[in-house]
């Protein structure tokens, strides 16, 4: 098992992660909210907002590439850059 | 204002059962999205997966400084999840849908009983079983029980293989794979109860993500609804993380084959519906 403290420190950088895309994401969906309730114009807010909650995975999935890369676990940084590239690939095929 | 109540409501729900169940509550709140505000169903699908992305960042924001989720596990399933999801989503117009959903759900039933069974008897679901020294060992502090659970990940090629059969449902039915990640995890693989739920809600934001891009991109994702039901999303799973942390592994193994039992049911009902 790798050292304790790393994994630690690690967990917590990728946990920041997914709580910072979150809680800007809930921000400005917030604020979107709040401008609809008000009947001003709220549609770029509101997708804005759900496009940082969308791209919150993406990032965690290449963060994870490059951590494990770092520790020169190359199975787990090859399988993570195999599932941004099936991400990838399904958005390619589904926007097409 | 009601609406708006109503949908911060089913979003607290689904954050509850992402952060302690594993699941990402798609398949709570795309009927509720149908029937109670009268959505049309595929604005609803596309509203449910932003739910589920919601879930998974914010459980999983929480659950992995934790210990909980299992980073190299998730990695090592959320490739066939992702690739499951790819074929299921494309073979979905070239197959028989209501025998599939039956089939589906009658596997559900038998697995319900035997989470209810295997939560009650599991070799380490309860207290430290001690880890092989394998690369895929995980270990956590387990404030329900006061103690620090560690475990080794056993049969990982049936696990790869449920997970692969999570994604294949998930791209069929529009269902999270949690409800067959999270039995697969427990009970192939002896991962500890709340281990296989936060590894599964870690891993259903990616799947979920990859679909979502499909859905903004036709214009299906109805952003108010979309963004109250997240808000209310972020609130349950905060319930659902302190839920986890009082109540032991039995319980959660056993409320999640109870919701295994009513989504087979729902499923049923709707194969039979047509």
């Amino acid at each position: 098992m790798p050292d304790r403290d790393r994994e630690f420190a690690q967990r917590g950088m990728i946990g920041r992660t997914l709580a910072a895309g979150v809680a800007l994401s809930g921000l400005v969906i917030a604020a979107g909210l709040a401008r609809e309730a008000m009947r001003l114009d709220a549609q770029a807010w509101l997708r804005a907002g759900i496009i940082i909650l969308v791209s919150t995975p993406y990032l965690r999935v290449l963060q994870l590439a490059a951590m494990f890369a770092r520790q020169r676990e190359w199975r787990f940084a090859a399988l993570a850059l195999t599932v941004i590239a099936l991400m990838g690939l399904g958005a390619a095929l589904g926007l097409r | 204002m009601a609406t708006i109540a109503g949908l911060l409501l089913a979003g607290a729900a689904a954050g509850v059962f992402g952060t302690l169940l594993g699941l990402g509550g798609g398949v709570f709140l795309i009927p509720l999205l149908v029937l109670v505000f009268h959505i049309p169903m595929h604005s609803a699908v596309g509203a449910s997966l932003i739910a589920v992305i919601a879930s998974s960042s914010a459980g999983a924001s929480k659950t992995i400084a934790l210990g909980f989720v299992n980073m190299r596990l998730g990695m090592s399933l959320e490739t066939m999840t992702v690739m499951g999801a790819l074929c299921g989503a494309w073979l979905a117009p070239h197959l028989p849908a209501r025998l599939l959903i039956a089939l589906f759900a009658a596997i559900l039933f038998v697995l319900s009983g035997l989470l209810w069974r295997g939560g009650r008897s599991g070799g380490n679901a309860d207290g430290a079983s001690g880890a092989k020294g394998g690369v895929l060992d995980g270990e956590y502090f387990d404030p329900a029980s006061g103690k620090t659970v560690s475990y080794s990940v056993e049969r990982l090629p049936a696990a790869i293989g449920a997970s692969l059969a999570a994604g294949i449902a998930s791209g069929l039915f529009g269902i999270g794979g949690g409800v067959v990640k999270v039995p697969a995890l427990r009970l192939l693989s002896r991962v500890p109860m709340k281990a296989a739920a936060a590894t599964s809600t870690f891993m259903l934001g990616v799947t979920a993500a990859s679909s979502a891009v499909l859905y903004l991109g036709r214009g299906d994702v109805p952003l108010a609804v979309a963004g109250t039901v997240a808000l209310g999303v972020l609130f349950g799973s905060e319930a659902g993380l302190r839920l986890s942390r009082k109540l032991s592994d039995l319980t959660v193994a056993r409320i999640f084959a109870v919701v295994m039992l009513g989504i087979a049911v729902q499923m049923m009902r709707r194969a039979l519906a047509g």
